[in-house]
């Protein structure tokens, strides 16, 4: 039934579903994570780094790339495509600061990209781009903005976001980790976008890479050193937090062992 | 060709000097603080006198393209790379139908270590001409500044 539908992107399902769009959606599914942590004065991307082939050259695997001086880029999905919009973008900074003599807000550039992708979806013959992107910067007046975009076209902001394989699990942990002390603090936030990586990255400096943005800063990538430095003190926290479970657990089976035992003895009667 | 844009290689250094008047009906000065300067990139600039709207659009044209460059390509052009860029644009221009009635001068200090010289001083004109020499100038002042670069001007500036 759905293959009717899918081969001309032009032409809606009957139950009023774009099935090449939701296919791109899939293909973002399987690309390696990306997150994203908005802070008060920074914002953050970290990204998963795949295992490359022994001879291969890592340095050439760049999932983080910045648009202008003051916005980044990272995505997941098809990283040919990525290429492709990120140079249209790129190009569509130099010509905004050109024409209006100001650099481009993070929504606007956002809503360039996200009307390339949608412009895709209404096409002849061509596919949607196999990417969502995560797009972050600080705009002109000075306040940091994290926002989203999917092979649909549409765009969000958020507070903190991820994108790609097991993108579900990874927001929900933010969801839950994600509060005004993260929002307040560089070291937090910073903490946070790799903690919610680690949910899903096999712990490691060289699994991740993870990259900063400071208002008026340019995009700075952080060392394997420092990014150690954060696992660690990730690692030496979580052992903490299971240590004060464990002995919650120890005085709450106390507990119930003598409530066991009333049991037992109950059961023991009644036979 | 009232407006003075003047520049000075050295061993290690490039300077850039211009005059700070616009004039209008040959008589009236409008302006004490024009900008001629252009930044290119970290290390370059481009000063451009001519025709006022011209320049502007031109020296921005040429600015953005170079920045463009830098995030494209994650590195900045050399001095040479962005004077040639300037006069590629210029010659095409010439024969089109918007021309630019400005005459540039690019110059900066490379940051490639294996450049020969590092110090790079170039001149376009409006027809789109490059020359590299150790003082290069436009406007009526040259008639002034490339004869005294010619007495005075010595290596080790």
């Amino acid at each position: 039934m759905a293959g009717e539908y899918d081969t001309a992107i032009t032409v809606f399902s009957p139950d009023g579903r774009l099935f090449q769009v939701e296919y791109a959606q899939e293909a973002v599914k399987k690309g390696s994570t990306a997150v994203g942590v908005r802070g008060k004065n920074i914002v953050v991307l970290g990204v998963e780094k795949k295992a490359v082939a022994v001879l291969q050259e890592d340095r050439t695997v760049r999932k983080i790339c910045i648009l202008d001086d003051h916005v980044a880029m990272a995505f997941a999905g098809l990283t040919a495509d990525a290429r492709v919009l990120m140079h249209r973008a790129r190009i569509e900074c130099q010509s905004h600061r050109l024409n209006v003599e100001d650099p481009v807000t993070i929504e606007y550039i956002t809503r360039y990209i996200a009307d390339l992708q949608q412009k895709y979806t209404q096409g002849r013959g061509r596919r949607p781009f196999g990417l969502s992107t995560l797009i972050v910067g600080f705009d002109y007046d000075g306040s940091p903005r994290l926002y989203s975009t999917d092979p649909s076209g549409t765009y969000h902001e958020w507070k903190a976001n991820a994108i790609g394989r097991q993108a579900k699990t990874v927001r929900e942990y933010l969801e839950k980790s994600y509060t005004e002390a993260t929002y307040e603090s560089n070291h937090e936030s910073i903490k946070l976008c790799i903690r919610a990586l680690l949910e899903v990255v096999q712990s490691g400096s060289k699994n991740v890479e993870i990259a900063v943005m400071l208002r008026h800063k340019q995009l700075k990538t952080l060392s394997a050193d420092e990014v150690e430095k954060y696992i660690a003190e990730i690692e030496k926290e979580n052992e903490i937090e299971a240590e004060k479970k464990k002995q919650a657990k120890q005085i709450g089976s106390s507990t119930t062992t003598t409530a066991s035992s009333t049991l037992t003895t109950q059961t023991s009667k009644k036979e | 060709m009232v407006e003075s844009i003047i520049g000075i290689r050295g061993k290690d250094f490039v300077l850039l000097a211009q005059d700070a008047n616009t004039t209008k009906y040959g008589i009236l000065n409008m302006k004490f603080d024009t900008n001629r300067l252009f930044k290119l990139s970290e290390h370059c600039a481009m000063l451009a006198a001519g025709e006022p709207g011209d320049v502007v659009q031109f020296a921005e044209y040429v600015g953005k393209n170079i920045q463009l460059y830098k995030m494209i390509n994650g590195i900045e052009l050399s001095p040479y790379a962005c004077a040639n860029f300037t006069r590629h644009e210029m010659a095409t221009s010439l024969r089109s139908r918007n021309s630019f009635l400005a005459n540039v001068i690019v110059g900066g200090f490379s940051t490639n270590e294996r450049d020969q010289e590092r110090a790079q001083l170039y001149s376009i004109d409006y027809l789109g001409a490059m020359i590299s020499a150790n003082v290069v100038a436009h406007g009526f002042c040259q008639f002034f500044a490339l004869a005294i670069g010619d007495r005075l001007w010595k290596e080790d500036l």
